[in-house]
């Protein structure tokens, strides 16, 4: 049912999701990994390479978020609230 | 006088079983609707700025002095987005063990990574979590499923009722009024107070 695993169709990458984080399979076999935000645990995929990420604490009143990964910075930039 | 009664009462039975077997079937009968009928197809249209707003006045506009404070609020709103409505008064209780809620999921969101908020009302489609329960698309982009949980460890909540919102994206007025709680533990928390009883499919 969970789906771990989409492609980044910008580069071809295959992203695989754990709670830790993003590990990233470039196309030349190359890998990288971007940890989940501080605080939070990588839930599922939603919308193409978003995730939604469930917090230990709210933020801005609310607990679970929606998070884009930037692959060339290797870090997730916070998009808006998850229901 | 009572067997009179019996009598003419079996009498009116046998009658109406008669009438009824010789009567045609009416075409396309209207008796059959279900008696929990799902809620309206969501509106395929997409409201402008001044209609979503002109929505959100004519049932908020009232809780308000005056038209600035009502403004105020709608401004407030947009860009708050708080799912309570604002008369809301901060309740944390400790649900009981044993209490059911439901709570909709997204297309592979799994069952044991539930979101933060459930509802004690029936989920019978999307267009009821959308409209009752406010979800906007940009907080849920798809659903799916729902799920029906039982509380097995006491869990601490804030419960009342879902406020209105808009989804300026989807361009509708959202106006719930549904049922919900809001969970105050920590999300890898949650399944520790909860086990699953149902999973069933919704569109």
């Amino acid at each position: 049912m969970t789906e771990i695993q989409r492609t980044d169709p910008r580069t071809g990458s295959v992203l695989i999701l754990s709670s830790e984080g993003l590990t990233v399979v470039r196309p030349d076999g190359g890998r990288g990994f971007i940890a989940a935000p501080r605080g939070y645990s990588l839930s599922y995929f939603e919308g193409g390479i978003n995730v939604v990420a469930r917090g230990e604490a709210p933020h801005d009143g609310w607990w679970d978020w929606h998070f884009e990964p930037d692959l060339d910075a290797g870090a997730f930039r916070r998009l808006g609230p998850a229901y | 006088m009572k067997s009179g009664h019996k009598l003419l009462g079996l009498c009116l039975l046998v009658l109406s079983a008669c009438i009824g077997a010789a009567a045609p079937a009416p075409a396309a009968a209207p008796t059959a609707a279900p008696v929990a009928a799902p809620a309206a197809a969501p509106a395929a249209h997409k409201s402008d700025p001044a209609q979503l707003e002109a929505d959100w006045w004519r049932d908020n506009r009232w809780r308000y002095q005056n038209d600035d404070e009502a403004n105020a609020a709608y401004q407030r709103l947009l860009v708050q987005q708080s799912p309570w409505p604002e008369w809301h008064q901060v309740q944390i209780a400790n649900l009981p063990a044993g209490l059911r809620f439901q709570m909709a999921l997204a297309p592979g969101q799994p069952t044991d990574k539930p979101g933060g908020f459930g509802t004690y009302d029936l989920i019978p489609n999307v267009h009821f979590v959308r409209y009752r329960l406010a979800v906007k698309v940009a907080w849920k982009p798809a659903i799916d499923r729902v799920v029906t949980y039982e509380i097995t460890d006491p869990l601490p909540a804030d419960t009342g009722t879902v406020g209105p919102q808009i989804d300026t994206d989807a361009g509708h007025y959202l106006p719930g009024g549904g049922s919900q709680f809001e969970m105050k533990v920590p999300a890898s928390e949650r399944m520790a107070h909860l086990k699953i009883v149902a999973v069933r499919p919704i569109q």
